[in-house]
C-alpha cells in the first residue's frame, strides 16, 4: 500500500523528515506516533499529495508520487482519504452535504449517495443530525463528520491525523471502534496520534515512531508526547 | 452530463453567495460595456451616414458645346458600366438651362433661350470612393472621364475625397485601440472578482481538492461564473444602449441633417455578448492560473 525509501523533506533550512524508509502492506493498521513537531503531519501530507516529494521515492496506493502530476492527484485522493486534525469540514453546510461531498465530486448518482451517506451517519450515530449545519455541532460531532466523510468512499487507505485530539476518552474509544470496523472491511489505516490509550486498545496494530524527522519501528520513548 | 449541469448551476449559484461583490462587478462590466457599445454605435452610424450620404464622390463632366446630342447620348449610355459608378444623371443643354433657372429660384426668365441654350451637355457621375488611396483613384477617374469622346472638362471636389478618407481612416484607426482598452478593463474587473472569490473560498476549494475533486470540477464553476458575469454585464449594457437609442433616435432627424440614429445590428450585439462572456472566461482562467 505504501512504499517509501530514503524520503527527506525540508521547510527552508529546517529538516522535517530525514531519510525515512517505510513500508505498509494492504490491510495493515499502523499507528504513527511521536512528539509535536516530529514530522507526523508532514509525513501524512506527503502521502496525500498535499506536499511534494523533495527527495527519495514514494509510492502510495499504486501511485508513484515522484512522477504523479498535479492534475492527476485527485485520482490518488480518491483512493486515499484523510481525517484532518482541524476537521476541514464546511461549517456552513449540513452534516449530510459534508459527508456527501466526496461522493458528489466522483459523479455518483444521487440515490446511491443518499443511501451510503445515511448508512455511514447511522454507524457514527450522526443520523439524527444529518440536516443540522455543522457550525451547530460540538467538536466531537464535527470530528465524527470528518471521519464519516473520509470513510463514505470506502478508501483503500485512510490517513487520520490526531483523530481523537478533540474527543473525551469515551468518544475516542468509540472512534477507534469505528476505525476498527472499517479496517475489518479491508481498509488500510494509518493514525497519527499522541494518545497511548488508543494504541493500547488496538493491541494488534503496528506502531512506528517519528522523532526529529527520523522514523523508528515500534513505540519509542521520546520524553515528549508519548 | 448531470455533473456538467450541476457544475453549471453551481457556478452561477456561487456568485450569489456574495451579492454585493456580484453587483459591483456587474455594474463595472455594464458601464464599461455600455461605453464600448456606445462607441460601436457611433462608429456604426458614422459608417452608415458616410455610406448613405457622402460616401460617394461626384464628378461633373462637361462636353464640348459643338458636340451633337446623338454623339453625347452614345457616351452617356456607356457611363453606367464604368467600374465604381453607382449613379449617372445627364443634362441636355436645355435641361441644364432649366436647372440653372431653378437655382435662380425662377427669378430670371430663361424661357426665351430654350432650343438655343449656350450651356454644354453635362453628366453628373456618382462613384463609390474606395477605402484606400482615394486621391489617386479620383485622379485616375478624372483622366478616364476626360478621355471620353468630345469631353471638354471634368471637375470634382478634392476636399470631399479628403474629408471622406479622413472620417473612414479615423473611425477605423480608433476602433481597435478603444475596443481593446475596454476589453482589458472588463478582463481586469472579472479577473479580480474571481481572485477575490478564490481567496474567500480558499478553504472550501482546499477541502474539495482533498476529497478528490478534479481540477475541472473545481475550476469549471469559476469559469462559468466569469462567463456569466460577462454575459450579464453585456446584456444589461445592451439594454441601457437600447434605452439611450430610444432617446436619441430622432434627435438629429431635422433639417439640414435628416439623420436617424440606428441601433447596433443583431450580429454586433451578439458579438458584444459573446466577446464579453469569452473575456470573462479568459480572465477567470488567468486568475485561476495565478
Amino acid at each position: 500500500m505504501i512504499t517509501i525509501s530514503k524520503m527527506s523533506y525540508t521547510f527552508g533550512k529546517q529538516l522535517a523528515l530525514k531519510d525515512v524508509n517505510f513500508c505498509m502492506k494492504q490491510g495493515e493498521f499502523v499507528f504513527l506516533c511521536g512528539p509535536s513537531g516530529a514530522g507526523k503531519t508532514t509525513f501524512m501530507r506527503i502521502l496525500h499529495g498535499a506536499l511534494p516529494v523533495q527527495r527519495g521515492k514514494v509510492d502510495v496506493a499504486g501511485y508513484d508520487l515522484n512522477t504523479l502530476p498535479e492534475r492527476r492527484k485527485h485520482l490518488l485522493r480518491r483512493d486515499v482519504s484523510v481525517v484532518f486534525q482541524d476537521f476541514k469540514i464546511l461549517t456552513n453546510q449540513t452534516v449530510f452535504a459534508n459527508v456527501a461531498l466526496p461522493l458528489k465530486v466522483r459523479g455518483i448518482p444521487r440515490h446511491i449517495i443518499e443511501k451510503r451517506v445515511r448508512a455511514v451517519l447511522r454507524s457514527l450515530h450522526l443520523d439524527h443530525k444529518a440536516m443540522s449545519p455543522c457550525e451547530e455541532l460540538s467538536g466531537g460531532e464535527q470530528q465524527r463528520v470528518a471521519v464519516a466523510r473520509a470513510v463514505v468512499v470506502k478508501p483503500k487507505l485512510l490517513l487520520a491525523d490526531e483523530p481523537t485530539g478533540n474527543l473525551d476518552y469515551e468518544l475516542s474509544m468509540r472512534m477507534m471502534d469505528i476505525f476498527q470496523q472499517f479496517h475489518k472491511f479491508g481498509t488500510s489505516i494509518m493514525i497519527a496520534t499522541h494518545n497511548r490509550e488508543i494504541m493500547e486498545r488496538m493491541s494488534g496494530a503496528r506502531v512506528v515512531t517519528l522523532h526529529d524527522g527520523v522514523m523508528h519501528e515500534g513505540c519509542v520513548e521520546t520524553g515528549g508526547g508519548l | 452530463m448531470s455533473v456538467f449541469f450541476h457544475l453549471l448551476g453551481q457556478g452561477v449559484r456561487d456568485l450569489f453567495r456574495s451579492p454585493w461583490s456580484l453587483c459591483m462587478t456587474i455594474a463595472a462590466i455594464t458601464l464599461v460595456s455600455f461605453l464600448g457599445g456606445a462607441f460601436l454605435m457611433l462608429v456604426h452610424n458614422l459608417d452608415l451616414q458616410i455610406g448613405a450620404r457622402q460616401g460617394n464622390v461626384q464628378f461633373q463632366v462637361y462636353w464640348q458645346p459643338q458636340a451633337t446630342t446623338e454623339e453625347v447620348r452614345d457616351v452617356w449610355a456607356g457611363l453606367s458600366s464604368i467600374e465604381g459608378v453607382v449613379n449617372v444623371r445627364t443634362f441636355t443643354p436645355d435641361q441644364a438651362l432649366g436647372v440653372l433657372a431653378e437655382s435662380f429660384q425662377n427669378s430670371a426668365d430663361m424661357e426665351w433661350m430654350k432650343g438655343r441654350s449656350p450651356l454644354p451637355p453635362t453628366a453628373l457621375v456618382e462613384c463609390e470612393l474606395p477605402a484606400e488611396d482615394g486621391k489617386k483613384w479620383a485622379a485616375s477617374m478624372v483622366e478616364r472621364l476626360r478621355a471620353l469622346p468630345k469631353v471638354e472638362k471634368v471637375s470634382f471636389n478634392p476636399l470631399q475625397v479628403d474629408l471622406l478618407t479622413s472620417w473612414v481612416g479615423l473611425t477605423r484607426m480608433a476602433f481597435w485601440p478603444v475596443t481593446g482598452f475596454l476589453l482589458v478593463v472588463v478582463a481586469l474587473v472579472v479577473g479580480n472578482t474571481i481572485k477575490l472569490a478564490l481567496l474567500a473560498r480558499r478553504e472550501e476549494l482546499e477541502i474539495l481538492r482533498f476529497v478528490g475533486a478534479s481540477r475541472a470540477y473545481i475550476q469549471f464553476p469559476l469559469l462559468v461564473g466569469g462567463a456569466f458575469q460577462g454575459f450579464l454585464g453585456a446584456g444589461l449594457a445592451l439594454g441601457l444602449l437600447k434605452l439611450l437609442h430610444h432617446g436619441i433616435e430622432e434627435m438629429f432627424n431635422v433639417p439640414p441633417l435628416w439623420m436617424t440614429i440606428s441601433f447596433l445590428p443583431p450580429l454586433h450585439c451578439l458579438a458584444i455578448v459573446a466577446t464579453l462572456a469569452a473575456v470573462g472566461v479568459l480572465s477567470s482562467l488567468v486568475a485561476l492560473r495565478n
